[in-house]
């Protein structure tokens, strides 16, 4: 405050150029790369663009209201939610666990952590790739041995396992980063908390639900809203893991999204299914970051 | 407060991301009618004319390179022959050759989204079929009617590559589909001969299925053309095969998706099912020929020139495989085969260097070059008398089929852009359980879905069909 009294207008002036002129790049670049697509995608999505053909008709709102009645939807919509909803919830779980392990001094504990995080520099086409061969040979293989159908027969060839396969890929590659997080939320909590924890008898489950959890709530709000964010948008890794099959059964609104626009030449579509995407994850990532901060603001 | 708006901003940012990635599309909307639905941006017509403006030559006599897509992989190596030839000759030109990968369907989406941004290869190879009128009508191909190849390749007879009177595409091979069929099994198991009829079929596949082969017909369904592989054997040979008509009649309600002969097909493909591996859904097309390489099975439905990559992946089978017809016919007087024009190459409407890339397309459909690129994909050149006798040994039974006129042609292509790819889609619901009725319900809405979303099709397929004369 002191340091601000101090300040003379000439001085702010000069901040303020300055700053700008730092922010301006990344500004432009953000425009350029990223508000001016969202823009022309929303236009598109009024349009009945083949994606070839430079014959473009406004069409108002009957790509929308084609949308809601589009039995083709309600599959990829569904699975979307399904792989969202598990991603979030068991990439978090896992996460946690394993941040509260290596957490925990030992010898191996930064090979360990750096071995988890290997996957998430991987891109997400090899892991695809990497695990469809895992799941047709070596996995397939096993199933045969053990006896168990369901990993004999592969189980991205199997309805009812694909988008559980996708599910549990997804977070194979994504739980490194959600424990780093996790990790730097765990390393801030003060010691002497933890100490006068124990010294009040507070231990195991205890002491993580009442002292750690509550902690961390910060890097537990940024996480879900995070993977389930990242989750809604998925797409190159169940390209490449399941292109969506067997049928639909692990076709996400992404792929959806793909397939109208570039394989059914409906571009203008697949653009209004996109802002549609992009609305339920604004709404839902609203909702979770209102409830989660509340929270903290509660344990504040 | 403060919170609520950085929560709604950074909402906002990662949910842009849905955005960004295929955002991006090239043609700008005419601001001053966006408001008004229904009105024309650009008309048809528009497009049209400034495709058939040649545009200037960027560069007479300097560097110029070219860029050529395939999604054909096994064309690269004639192709790069071919091209490495003309830089002899022509020094200051290179063509570069790309393959766009992921089959029929990852290629024209990664044309679609090139087109769109205005950055697509100078000349591409693509599937024969009514992609060359969707690329025409959207004024991205070069017209190539003056070119002279029209002359220079065998008749086509349904000219797909013609666009409001105008060629802007020629085919480049003339391919065969059907089985591979492995004789050493065959011969192991007492089959004499090769199976003509479908009950010849059947029994062949039980016999080694009794000499110890369990699955002895390799389905690689997890791949949509793995999974359909019988079913376009079947629509050509037997159901358009049969009655040409079928497909029109389909479009203007006469024959639906889920009247007899799809109920047929289904039916047919249930009971070669029961000879095939388990986890067909699970298999892709690349470890399928992992497994028909090692001799796992006997039959599967391929391209010819897999036949090449089988005896590339395992020696011993060289003259042990043979490409033959699907027999699917009840009298082995009525054994057909399939046979058409495959791919084709076009010019793209935007190339810096148009007097090039004619150049070179000419040079693509002089004689030996045409054959070395047939050759690659183990087909027949389409360029007018020319050699044959390169045909690989696998395909010599055809040979007689194809001199007596004994083959039907490829009925899909004139379909509705989309329809292959949710056929591929449903055909994986129905061997993943999906009941029958189900299963053509799904495809007649499907079809219907595509034809409400275009109706200009109906229009453009009946100026085709009247082309043909049918």
């Amino acid at each position: 405050m002191r340091y601000k009294k101090r300040k003379s207008i000439s001085g702010f002036a000069g901040d303020t150029i300055q700053y700008t002129v730092m922010f301006l790049p990344m500004l432009i670049l953000f425009l350029v790369f990223s508000t001016y697509p969202v823009i022309e995608g929303v236009i598109y999505s009024f349009t009945d663009w083949d994606g070839l053909n430079s014959n473009v008709n406004f069409i108002g709102l009957r790509n929308y209201k084609t949308f809601f009645h589009d039995f083709v939807v309600l599959k990829p919509l569904w699975n979307t939610f399904v792989y969202a909803f598990w991603v979030t919830i068991i990439q978090n779980v896992c996460a946690l666990a394993l941040a509260l392990a290596l957490n925990q001094k030992f010898r191996t504990r930064n090979l360990l952590r750096t071995l988890i995080f290997i996957p998430v520099v991987l891109s997400a086409l090899i892991v695809g790739y990497l695990w469809s061969y895992i799941f047709t040979e070596p996995m397939a293989i096993l199933g045969g041995r053990l006896g168990i159908d369901v990993m004999k027969y592969n189980m991205l060839g199997n309805k009812a396992t694909a988008l559980g396969a996708g599910i549990f890929v997804s977070v194979w590659k994504g739980v490194g980063y959600t424990m780093v997080i996790y990790l730097a939320g765990l390393q801030n909590i003060n010691q002497e908390i933890q100490d006068a924890a124990l010294v009040d008898g507070v231990k195991g489950f205890q002491r993580f639900r009442y002292i750690t959890f509550p902690l961390i709530a910060p890097s537990f709000t940024i996480n879900i809203v995070l993977v389930m964010e990242g989750a809604f948008k998925q797409f190159d890794l169940i390209f490449a893991l399941t292109g969506g099959g067997p049928g639909n059964a692990s076709e996400l609104l992404s792929l959806t999204i793909y397939r109208e626009s570039f394989e059914y030449y409906r571009a203008g579509y697949g653009a209004t299914m996109g802002v549609i995407l992009a609305l339920i994850i604004i709404v839902l990532s609203l909702f979770e970051l209102l409830v989660l901060r509340k929270r903290e603001d509660n344990i504040e | 407060m403060k919170k609520k708006a950085i929560a709604l901003m950074l909402s906002v940012v990662m949910a842009a991301g849905v955005f960004t990635g295929c955002g991006g599309a090239g043609q700008d909307l005419a601001q001053e009618d966006a408001s008004k639905e229904g009105a024309d941006v650009q008309t048809a017509g528009e497009a049209k004319d400034s495709s058939q403006e040649a545009p200037k030559e960027e560069a007479d006599d300097g560097p110029i390179t070219l860029k050529f897509a395939t999604g054909s992989s096994e064309c690269v190596t004639a192709l790069n022959t071919i091209f490495t030839k003309y830089h002899e000759e022509n020094p200051n030109v290179t063509v570069e050759v790309t393959v766009l990968p992921g089959g029929v369907a990852g290629f024209n989406s990664a044309m679609a989204s090139k087109l769109a941004a205005g950055d697509a290869p100078d000349l591409f190879q693509y599937q024969w079929g009514t992609q060359i009128n969707a690329y025409a009508k959207g004024g991205n191909l070069m017209d190539l009617t003056d070119t002279g190849i029209r002359d220079v390749v065998q008749d086509i007879k349904k000219p797909m590559n013609v666009y409001d009177g105008r060629d802007y595409a020629y085919p480049v091979e003339f391919s065969l589909w059907g089985l591979m069929y492995n004789t050493e099994i065959a011969n192991n198991a007492g089959v004499t001969g090769t199976p003509e009829t479908f009950d010849e079929f059947i029994s062949a596949m039980d016999k080694m299925r009794d000499s110890g082969v369990e699955y002895p017909f390799i389905v690689p369904a997890k791949d949509g053309s793995g999974a359909t592989g019988f079913v376009f054997c079947y629509l050509h040979q037997i159901v358009s095969g049969e009655n040409p008509e079928f497909y029109y009649q389909c479009c203007t309600g006469k024959k639906s998706w889920d009247g007899e002969e799809w109920r047929n097909l289904f039916e047919t493909y249930d009971k070669l099912l029961q000879y095939a591996n388990p986890d067909s859904l699970g298999l892709d097309v690349d470890n399928a020929l992992t497994r028909f390489a090692r001799q796992e099975g006997a039959f599967m439905v391929s391209g010819p020139s897999t036949i090449k990559k089988l005896e590339e992946m395992n020696p011993e089978l060289e003259g042990k495989l043979k490409y033959i017809p699907f027999p699917l016919y009840e009298n082995e007087g009525d054994y057909k085969t399939i046979a058409d024009f495959d791919s084709c190459i076009s010019i793209w409407s935007g190339t810096k260097y148009p007097e090039a890339a004619i150049d070179v397309y000419r040079y693509l459909f002089e004689p030996e070059n045409n054959m070395l690129i047939a050759e690659s994909r183990n087909a027949v050149s389409v360029v007018k008398n020319a050699d044959t006798s390169y045909v690989d040994a696998s395909l010599q039974d055809q040979v007689p089929l194809l001199d007596a006129g004994k083959y039907v042609g490829y009925s899909e292509r004139e379909w509705i852009p989309g329809i292959k790819e949710i056929m591929k889609t449903i055909v994986q619901e129905w061997i993943g359980g999906t009941d029958l009725d189900t299963t053509l319900e799904n495809l007649q809405k499907e079809h219907q879905r595509l034809l409400d979303a275009s109706p200009e099709f109906l229009q453009e397929f009946e100026e085709l069909r009247s082309s043909t004369g049918e």
